[in-house]
């Protein structure tokens, strides 16, 4: 594997020294020297509007390649000095840094690769009155308001700017998205917009040390990395509070769950989830942190220079899974699948496919057989006989082939004893929910531990089947199940009932 | 194997009424996988149908001089027209998609209908927004 990250690295650096070599080729000025003062993720902190970290950075050269830039309003750039916050000088070169920032990182990923819009992506910096910010094909817009007096610029957070360059560069890799009537690719592209502004913002030293610092290396904790626009999820929780998360605009660190989006509300608060498409996007999103938190968690080292490396590496495997990915209905699982195969067949040394499959799985974008299939891990298999123990509840034979344990079929206890109610789960439109045979149910239950990762695999059906918690702790095992062989069976055993707060 | 022109491939199914082409691979045989948006009535409003860009995929089949010589597929899968139909529908309930024949869309409009050449209304995309 060291020699695929030798391959990968160099082909990376030879697309570099290409453009290095236009570059050359091109009449150059010099490079500008000194520093300009910047937000290093957004303005607020957590629930208030103010209080984020003020960095130092080299002067952006936004004309620069790759993915070229102009910021066609305000006209001409202030000097390039520290100014201090709260000046238009500081809002220039704040959003200039931030979208330098973000061409490079995904410019390295995508060499040769130019705007949709043209060859320069224009962008406004205050396009009008709003509390808002768009990507359009005629560039990106910011805007200004005002919320509980205090006036709030979009453009001023780079968490937004990092958001809307993220619509701008999905558009120039896959255009067909921009139009397509279809619930799953609008929330795909509003997670890739969220994406991109975690994975910009992890390109900053001082932002992957805070966030390590903050969370104690686990990055699966809600942070300063995983909480989106605080500022403008402030200033949008002044008039409408139930519209945003109570600390931000999104986070990337939630518990929602897949669902057929034909089956849930058109809108919802923020706390549910709707086929909206910025709210349906945060099942991506989630999924995806969860998997980069993961990737991180099972990595040997767990410093800043580690983080950036997995930061690189997944923008990686999610480039190439949406190139590959089918546009479909069911575009989250699309892109999944064709991520886990990017991770397992050029990142299989590093182990990435295992973090990320729990993720997609613990989200519900990949049912569990799904994304063993996906990684084309094979399904091992082994005899299971019959059982002479007597139980208390009736024995169910469980076929689990699909999901690479290792055995062909297990034993579980099943809740099968008569109803006492006739009482079931409501369905979404009218009614109860179908209530399911006691086959069905014992395997939801089954499949429910795997995708909550409460279930310890044993090592012969590793790694096709595990998922892993990156929440889980370190010190001591939280898993609640386990299959113990008990004479020539598999059986699903509880371990231990887990009333800790670890709802994940 | 003919020589793919990207260019003309796309020029040529776009007469088909195909959008947003993207060639995925050359597949054996002188064809080519192509990605694509296509046309669909999804909805109807006031009596007249509402189109929408549906995502279809396509095998071309192209002649020795990679002019495109069949196609197959293109149609859209009743599955994505239904998609479709409940996209328009979470468009109009949170406030993103325009009227008909407003021209100027308001804060937290994404889309709108518009007339094209052939009449048609089309539910176009006009932006993305941050919420």
């Amino acid at each position: 594997m060291a020699r695929k990250r030798s391959k990968r690295a160099a082909k990376m650096s030879a697309a570099k020294s290409k453009r290095r070599g236009k570059a050359r080729a091109a009449p150059t000025e010099a490079k500008p020297k000194g520093v300009i003062n910047a937000w290093e993720q957004d303005p607020g902190d957590g629930a208030q509007p103010t209080g984020g970290q003020v960095i130092q950075r080299p002067v952006p050269v936004l004309r620069e390649q790759p993915f070229s830039i102009r910021i066609a309003n305000p006209a001409s750039a202030p000097q390039a000095k520290p100014h201090s916050p709260g000046t238009g000088d500081f809002r220039y070169w704040t959003a200039a840094e931030a979208l330098r920032r973000g061409a490079d990182f995904w410019g390295a990923l995508l060499p040769g690769t130019s705007w949709e819009v043209g060859s320069i992506l224009p962008v406004d910096l205050d396009f009008g009155i709003d509390l808002n910010a768009f990507y359009d094909r005629q560039g990106l817009k910011f805007f200004h308001g005002l919320a509980a007096g205090r006036t709030v610029f979009s453009g001023e957070s780079p968490d937004v700017v990092c958001h809307e360059l993220g619509h701008a560069v999905l558009d120039s890799l896959k255009p067909q998205l921009f139009d397509a009537a279809s619930i799953e690719v609008a929330a795909f592209h509003e997670s890739f917009g969220d994406m991109s502004a975690i994975l910009s913002a992890l390109q900053l030293p001082s932002l992957r040390e805070g966030v390590l610092a903050e969370t104690g290396g686990v990055l699966r904790r809600a942070s300063r990395l995983s909480r989106l626009a605080e500022q403008l999820g402030w200033a949008i929780r002044q008039s409408v509070p139930s519209a945003v998360e109570a600390d931000c605009l999104r986070n990337a660190v939630n518990t929602f769950f897949y669902r057929d989006p034909d089956t849930l509300p058109t809108m919802a608060p923020a706390t549910a989830l709707s086929s909206e498409p910025h709210s349906f996007s945060r099942v991506f999103t989630g999924a995806f942190f969860e998997g980069l938190a993961g990737m991180l968690a099972t990595s040997g080292t767990r410093d800043e220079a580690a983080l950036l490396q997995l930061s690189q590496d997944i923008g990686v495997i999610l480039v190439e899974g949406i190139r590959a990915a089918s546009v479909v209905p069911t575009f989250f699982s699309q892109v999944a699948a064709t991520m886990l195969g990017v991770a397992a067949s050029e990142f299989s040394a590093q182990g990435y496919e295992v973090p990320l499959r729990s993720g997609f799985v613990r989200h519900g974008i990949l049912a569990p057989s799904m994304a063993v299939a996906a990684t084309h891990a094979p399904v091992r298999s082994a005899a299971v006989a019959a059982s002479t123990e007597s139980t208390t509840l009736p024995r169910l034979q469980l076929s689990v082939a699909e999901y690479g344990l290792g055995v062909p079929s297990i034993v579980v206890y099943a809740a099968a004893e008569p109803k006492r109610l006739q009482a079931a789960g409501a369905a979404l439109a009218v009614g109860p929910a179908p209530a399911p045979g006691q086959d069905q149910a014992a395997k939801s239950f089954f499949e429910d531990l795997l995708r909550r990762g409460r279930l310890k695999v044993a090592k012969a059906g590793k790694p096709a089947a595990e998922v892993v918690r990156s929440s889980a702790p370190l010190t001591h095992e939280t898993y609640t199940h386990e299959l113990q062989r008990e004479g020539k069976q598999m059986v699903l055993r509880r371990v231990r009932i887990d009333c800790g707060c670890g709802h994940h | 194997m003919p020589r793919i022109k990207e260019q003309a491939l796309k020029t040529e199914l776009a007469k088909h009424g195909f959008e947003s082409i993207s060639i995925k691979r050359e597949l054996p045989g002188g064809r080519v996988e192509v990605e694509a948006n296509k046309l669909h009535p999804v909805h109807v409003e006031g009596g007249e149908s509402i189109y929408a860009p549906i995502p279809v995929s396509l095998s071309v089949g192209l002649d020795a001089r990679g002019r495109v010589k069949s196609i197959d597929g293109g149609t859209p899968d009743p599955a994505a027209v239904a998609d479709a139909t409940r996209y328009v529908k979470t468009l109009r309930d949170s406030g993103q998609l325009a009227a008909a024949g407003e021209q100027q869309p308001a804060s937290g409009l994404t889309h709108q209908i518009e007339r094209d050449a052939q009449g048609r209304q089309v539910l176009r995309r006009k932006r993305f927004s941050i919420s």
